[in-house]
């Protein structure tokens, strides 16, 4: 070193500044290039699909294509992952590759013209987020390569989601998960190394798509259309190709088969491998979140055939209940029924259910029923705890104990949610010309809480609105942010957002000194 | 030559009981624990007493009727007071008293104080701190003193590769910045060799050199040696100990956002129940891998004040590099320093040598400020000139000084000048001196 | 007269039976003093309200003959025994109603009733200029002596209440902890008593200066300072279209809704604790930050046309929602959706601890706020060891844990209410404001049962989960939740020892 530079003391320690900076880039590029290099591979046969059916839109497909590969080519070959990488470094990664990812998707869609920019970009967020709401008022009237597209990116979002919960980042608390993986049997890793787990959570879940897919052509669903809606259904995204969803077959049979792999999505995949592959039946019904899930299926179908009573019969009342609690459940949000056209106790429980959804490190959206339990058990403690005020014991879901911080996260993370559907229903309300209305005030909240839970379906109000198509610009970007952060949650994105430690520790300005200890 | 007894034999205690003996003083350690009296008495020519320093028959063993001087500086409060008030009550003249209650120290504890008789308060703590916040303010600087209640501050840092300095004689700088001096060399450490310099020393890169030099130029002086100054926005304290916490709570005051590490659930909380701006962080600060989850190297400064040397010497390796701009380690070995900046830690410094330039400065009278290195002989005094000295009205070329003895600033009626050749010394004046130990005597001689 | 009362003869032991029985003494108080206004104004139906205050003091006094004090008082007893008291005083209140044939269904009666001691002043009376004046002034007094609390009352005029006295007074007090301004709890509860007398008596006067006659002025001071919200006139405060008394009347709202513990300190000369204590403070910020709000959304919603206008009924409007108290100007449910959301986010967290106002209360707002943002700083610093604050006080972590605690139950009793009211046969809007509306004492509703209508859209059963949700919001959760207090004292022992 020569003189001149102002060179540090010791020149070799300077580079740690610049390896922090680039560990946080490469985190969020190397997820970014993953996220390209499946939309390049689903844009790739998309673009197959199209030049075989009728070609119309594969200039939209071969756009993405181009672009997508080119992406993850230049991400992939100059970013590797590095060895340590800092939580912050992992939380601005998902949200940046989520990002690209809805972005990529709104592609094809904007390309071909058949949509808006502010209706692609909730097409897009609805797809990843796999949220049921779409703009596309007749999804017939899209080619076939862009139905498969937009089946797709509720498929690899959802797989996406699993990922990122299940196996990557356990740590982060997404999805209900603590930090060692371990809240009820239901969550427990299934291998010891990421790698397996991964093949073995992704042979469930395709095991499952190729079922439902199989299943539906069985029912006699046609074969484009099933492949569809295995897509979406085992994904619990909810996409359909018709208009009136899964209602518009009119086919008891469909339903069933919809109820059953809808109920199967919703189950935590962990818990799912173990009763499949090692024939651990039991392993199901020992599960107290299961059971729970089980339960809560059950009493929001009863409450929902009790509201909505049996005009059209007995067992095509059961039936549809079963389907309306399973699809609000598991989030998935297919309908028979407009929420709209039941009773408003029914349409409540719905909701309700829509937000606690099913399962965790399951393919459902919602807050997850095991913090739920865990919630529940921290209010009877607090209870016992009046009674003797002693008390120590630990909250428990069913028979393992969860850590004071757990507790205190997944309470955390409630309060935050809901104060993200109280801000989010209140700018609703507040933005969109077709929320403002005094009737519609049930409208903005229900469509926060579905947009938020990625569920769906949300016309409480009445015939008079469909949700999204017939929201407004700032309607639409504003419930499309509600997914996104209702998928990655709240405190990873304020996390990633920069909004950290000091400025939220205490919440008070920072230069105030504190005079009494100054004394 | 004064009669000192020292109450309490830890840290601070034996520090203050080696230096004055030192120094020639005649010392009497009072201390409880056998184990720590017998090493003590084995390593200085001090007369040792066991015994609390509560205990009037411990106190009387050790002299206290033909005592100067009682330094009560264990690390409880209550027995401190209780050894000043048998020691103001058998007729000692002077106490010196280490309170660590905020207010015991403060206006709400004078009248305490003064019924008790206590001469001065010591809390090596809040030094420490202190002298912390001055290194973390002047960054790259390895020592800082304020003197002359802040007009005249003394920096003692390394002098950096490309500094614009380095190369040239002092007789070269005094040409170019004459005639307003506002800085000077007081003492060059090369090497293991302190010295006094001479007009026509060079200087070369990698000097430690200690630099008095007026408030307003402080920027310029390090500047000069080459160091960056850039704000202070973020600092990490390893260790939530009270300096921790007396410093944390300076910080903050400055707007620096302070993230504290300590090892102890209890202590963390009482940290984060007690201060408002902090982030109380619980873990071991040896531990990388929470080090790095908190980005350890992003921070401006990391600090490591747990009592471990160890742990402190390692944490700051690491956080240097991981990047972390500035490291400065407390370490309770002296013998340890010399290494660490070797090794690449910024600064270094020791609490006991903190409290104890307060003792010593107490015992020399008249010397109202004293800074010590910790490595290097020098020291830094500040003193008073007075009536009918030798000093009185002298010019100080023609004042006759011992050759290790340098005379750095003048402060007069609250302005500081840096001394010249020419300048003439008055009474009353405030005068910073550089010096060898075994001049100090001569010194005070000298200034009266 | 109350050593007459407290014999000797001891068949019933338990606090339960002698708070009741205190508690029906002083609503006997209450009923005797309508008739009193009922004999001055005309006295129709004197007799008809004179027999009611003589059930309640008979039954009261026997109560308290047969009962003995216990010497220890358990904090679930206490609960347990104020819950229960509150039960049989909305009985009892709701027989004058029956009486004088206001309101002859029993069930109605009994809403009415409970509506009017929680404060919440939800109504199901359609006719009530028709009313005699001593019903209606039995109607806010329910109000008045349910704002402070009849137990706070009853240990601040009974001695036996030594013992226990803090228990009792936190079962019932709003807010999770209750001040003690004196180091004896009952002149704590003396003091409270005062202050509420004094306000009420301030804000009569205030209300005849401005122009209302003396039985109207003191009804609506009732109902103000307790937050009540049952007005002698149908229109409510829109009957007399004035600004003077809008004004009046928000002040007295504002101030009914905040801390009286802090009143009391104001009182006594020290001002600036209205500044220094941070919830008061997020208090003004809410009041000042929705009429704002609501000022803006009515002006762009083309509800009012000038900003005066809006303004004013932006301010009466958020005031009444935030003090919890729930008189009416206008009918908020023809304003827009955001509007109406707005005031159904209010609703929810109401105003201070330690007023009289209804809701979760902004203190437990605060904790929840605080402590969701800290699980977001600890996501990022999983070691990281914060302290829940207000302003720039510690609170400890027990006590968060419970505030956390009553805030999930208080939410969850919001959701399962909703459902079930909305089930038993409304819409949802109807439904779940109600519920928030009930559990928060408030008493307008939004969709069918706003400001303009009664409570009557909701059919019977859905009346009766609307008054336990009162109770339970009144009583704070967890007195209701410990009214079975034997059974719910069995079931933990039993998971305890597994453990």
């Amino acid at each position: 070193m020569t003189a001149g530079t102002g060179a540090r003391r010791r020149p070799s320690f300077a580079d740690g500044h610049e390896e922090r900076l680039d560990q946080r880039r490469s985190v969020a590029a190397v997820g970014m290039a993953g996220v390209a290099g499946v939309s390049a591979t689903t844009a790739a046969i998309c673009l197959v699909v199209e030049l075989l059916t009728g070609a119309e839109e594969w200039l939209s497909f071969a756009t993405t294509l181009v672009l997508a590969a080119a992406l993850a080519a230049g991400l992939g070959l100059r970013y590797r992952l590095p060895p340590v990488a800092r939580t912050t470094a992992l939380l601005v990664g998902v949200v940046w590759s989520s990002l690209l990812a809805c972005g990529l998707v709104a592609l094809p869609y904007l390309v071909s013209g058949l949509l808006d920019p502010d209706a692609a970009i909730f097409e897009a967020v609805a797809g990843v987020t796999t949220t049921s709401a779409t703009t596309v008022r007749d999804p017939g009237e899209l080619g076939h390569g862009l139905l498969l597209w937009r089946a797709a990116s509720q498929w690899t979002g959802a797989a996406g989601v699993v990922l990122l919960v299940v196996v990557a980042l356990p740590q982060l608390g997404i999805g209900g998960l603590d930090p060692g993986g371990v809240v009820t049997r239901s969550a427990r890793r299934v291998a010891p190394r990421a790698s397996a787990a991964i093949r073995r959570l992704g042979a469930v879940y395709v095991g499952l798509t190729v079922i439902a897919g199989i299943a539906y052509v069985a029912v006699g669903m046609p074969t484009f259309e099933a492949l569809i809606h295995a897509l979406t259904t085992a994904s619990t995204g909810g996409f359909s190709t018709r208009a009136g969803s899964l209602g518009a077959f009119d086919s008891a049979a469909i339903e069933i088969v919809a109820i059953v792999v809808m109920a199967a999505a919703g189950t935590s995949l962990p818990l799912a491998w173990r009763v499949v592959r090692r024939r651990e039946f039991g392993a199901l019904w020992s599960s107290v979140e299961f059971r729970m899930y089980f339960l809560v299926l059950v009493v929001v179908a009863v409450v929902h055939l009790a509201g909505n009573g049996v005009d059209d019969g007995v067992p095509t009342g059961i039936r549809q209940s079963a389907f309306a609690s399973t699809s609000a459940i598991s989030t998935t949000g297919f309908e028979i029924q407009s929420l709209a056209a039941i009773d408003p106790g029914a349409a409540a429980i719905l909701i309700l259910g829509m937000g606690t959804g099913a399962m965790a490190a399951s393919l459902s959206g919602g807050f997850k029923l095991v913090r739920v339990m865990a919630v529940y058990g921290f209010v009877r403690r607090e209870l016992v705890r009046q009674l003797h005020p002693g008390l120590k014991a630990s909250v428990r879901v069913g028979r393992s104990a969860l850590s004071e911080p757990m507790v205190n996260r997944m309470i955390g993370s409630i309060s935050l949610s809901l104060g993200l559907l109280v801000v989010g229903a209140l700018v609703l309300s507040a933005v969109d010309p077709a929320l403002d209305s005094s009737t519609a005030i049930i409208d903005a909240v229900s469509i926060a809480v579905t947009s938020v839970a990625n569920a769906g379906p949300a016309d409480v109000g009445g015939a008079s609105l469909s949700w999204p198509a017939g929201l407004g610009v700032v309607g639409r970007l504003t419930s499309s942010a509600l997914m996104l952060v209702g998928r990655v949650e709240v405190t990873p994105v304020l996390v990633a957002a920069g909004l950290t430690s000091e400025r939220l520790t205490v919440l008070v300005p920072r230069r105030r000194p504190n005079r009494q200890l100054d004394r | 030559m004064k009669r000192v007894i020292v109450v309490g034999a830890g840290e601070v205690g034996s520090y203050v009981a080696e230096r004055l003996s030192r120094e020639g003083h005649d010392v009497v350690v009072v201390e409880q624990h056998r184990r720590r009296l017998l090493e003590l008495g084995a390593r200085l020519d001090v007369l040792t007493v066991l015994g609390s320093g509560t205990s009037p028959s411990a106190l009387s063993e050790a002299g206290l009727e033909k005592a100067d001087l009682v330094v009560a500086v264990t690390n409880v409060d209550e027995v401190n007071l209780v050894a000043c008030l048998i020691a103001t009550q058998a007729g000692v003249e002077r106490t010196v008293c280490r309170l660590q209650a905020k207010e015991l120290r403060g206006a709400a504890g004078a009248e305490v104080r003064r019924q008790i008789g206590v001469d001065l308060v010591l809390d090596p703590d809040a030094e420490t701190a202190e002298e912390i916040l001055q290194l973390l303010v002047y960054r790259g600087a390895s020592d800082i003193a304020e003197m002359a209640a802040g007009e005249v501050i003394l920096i003692g840092a390394r002098l950096q590769e490309g500094a614009p300095i380095v190369g040239r004689t002092l007789s070269d700088l005094g040409m170019e910045y004459a005639p307003q001096w506002d800085f000077l060399f007081g003492t060059i450490t090369r090497g293991d060799q302190t010295i006094i310099p001479r007009g026509d020393h060079r200087l070369e890169a990698h000097d430690l050199l200690r630099v008095v030099c007026k408030r307003k130029a402080r920027g310029e002086v390090l500047q000069l040696l080459g160091l960056e100054r850039t704000a202070l926005s973020k600092v990490m304290l390893l260790g939530g100990g009270r300096t921790a916490e007396l410093l944390a709570e300076r910080l903050v005051q400055r707007g620096v956002r302070v993230v504290v590490v300590d090892r102890n659930p209890d202590r963390c909380e009482e940290f984060a129940q007690r201060h408002v701006g902090p982030l109380v962080i619980h873990g071991d600060i040896t531990d990388a891998d929470l080090l790095v989850e908190e980005d350890v190297g992003g921070f401006d400064a990391v600090v490591a004040l747990t009592g471990e040397d160890d742990a402190n010497i390692l944490a700051c390796l690491f956080a240097k590099s991981q990047g972390a701009k500035e490291t400065v380690a407390v370490v309770h070995r002296l013998s340890l320093l010399p290494l660490l900046e070797e090794i690449g830690i910024d600064a270094a410094l020791s609490p006991r040598t903190a409290s104890a330039n307060g003792v010593l400065r107490f015992v020399r009278g008249d010397v109202t400020a004293v800074a010590t290195f910790l490595e290097g002989e020098a020291e830094v005094l500040e003193t008073v000139v007075h009536d009918g000295t030798e000093a009185d009205g002298a010019i100080v070329a023609e004042l006759r000084l011992p050759k290790d003895v340098l005379i750095g600033a003048i402060v007069r009626d609250g302005n500081a000048e840096i001394a010249r050749g020419r300048s003439q010394l008055r009474s009353n004046d405030h005068v910073i001196v550089f010096a060898m130990p075994h001049v100090v005597d001569e010194v005070k001689r000298v200034f009266g | 007269m109350i050593d007459l009362v407290l014999g000797r003869r001891q068949v019933l032991s338990g606090l339960v039976w002698v708070i009741t029985g205190l508690a029906l003494l002083t609503a006997g108080v209450g009923i005797a003093a309508s008739a009193a206004v009922e004999a001055v104004d005309g006295g129709d139906e004197l007799v008809d309200l004179l027999w009611p205050a003589l059930v309640a003091f008979i039954l009261g006094g026997v109560l308290l003959r047969i009962s003995a004090f216990p010497g220890r008082v358990s904090t679930v007893g206490a609960f347990a025994a104020v819950a229960w008291s509150w039960v049989a005083v909305s009985i009892v209140g709701a027989v004058p109603f029956l009486s004088t044939g206001t309101l002859p269904v029993w069930y109605d009666a009994l809403f009415e009733s409970v509506s009017g001691f929680t404060c919440s002043g939800s109504t199901v009376l359609t006719d009530i200029e028709g009313q005699g004046a001593g019903i209606l002034f039995w109607r806010s007094m329910t109000q008045w002596l349910g704002g402070m609390g009849l137990v706070v009352l009853a240990v601040a005029v009974f001695p036996l209440l030594r013992v226990g006295g803090l228990e009792l007074i936190s079962a019932e007090a709003p807010g999770p902890e209750t001040d003690r301004l004196s180091p004896r709890i009952r002149d704590t509860a003396k003091l409270l008593w005062q202050v509420y007398f004094g306000l009420t008596v301030l804000v009569t006067v205030a209300l005849l200066v401005v122009g209302m006659d003396l039985f109207d002025a003191v009804t609506h001071a009732f109902a103000a300072a307790s937050t009540g919200g049952f007005s002698p006139r149908s229109s409510s405060i829109g009957t007399y279209d004035s600004v003077a008394i809008e004004v009046v009347i928000i002040i007295a709202m504002i101030i009914g809704g905040a801390s009286f513990t802090l009143h009391y300190r104001a009182v006594q000369g020290d001002l600036g604790v209205y500044r220094r204590v941070s919830e008061a403070r997020l208090y003004l910020q809410v009041l000042v930050g929705a009429t704002a709000l609501l000022t803006v959304l009515l002006l762009v919603d083309g509800v009012e046309d000038g900003v005066g206008g809006a303004l004013r009924s932006a301010a009466f409007n958020a005031a009444t929602i935030v003090s919890s108290c729930g008189f009416g100007t206008d009918d908020f449910t023809t304003w827009g959706s955001s509007a109406q959301f707005l005031l159904l986010v209010l609703m929810v967290p109401a105003g201070m601890t330690g007023s009289t106002s209804g809701g979760m209360k902004l203190l437990r707002l605060q904790v929840l706020v605080r402590h969701a943002l800290r699980e977001v700083v600890r996501s990022r610093h999983p070691q990281a060891v914060v302290p829940v604050r207000l302003g720039n006080q510690p609170v400890a972590e027990d006590v968060v844990s419970r505030v956390v605690g009553f805030a999930v139950i208080y939410a969850t009793s919001i959701l399962f209410g909703g459902v079930l009211v909305t089930a038993l046969g409304v819409d949802l809007v109807t439904g779940f404001s109600g519920a928030v509306s009930a559990i928060g004492n408030i008493g307008p509703a939004l969709g069918e049962a706003g400001p303009a209508s009664t409570f009557l859209e909701y059919p019977a059963p859905a009346r009766g989960a609307l008054m336990a949700l009162m109770l339970l919001g009144r009583l704070e959760l967890f007195a209701v939740l410990y009214m079975f207090a034997g059974i719910a004292r069995a079931l933990p022992r039993r998971r305890l020892t597994e453990r």
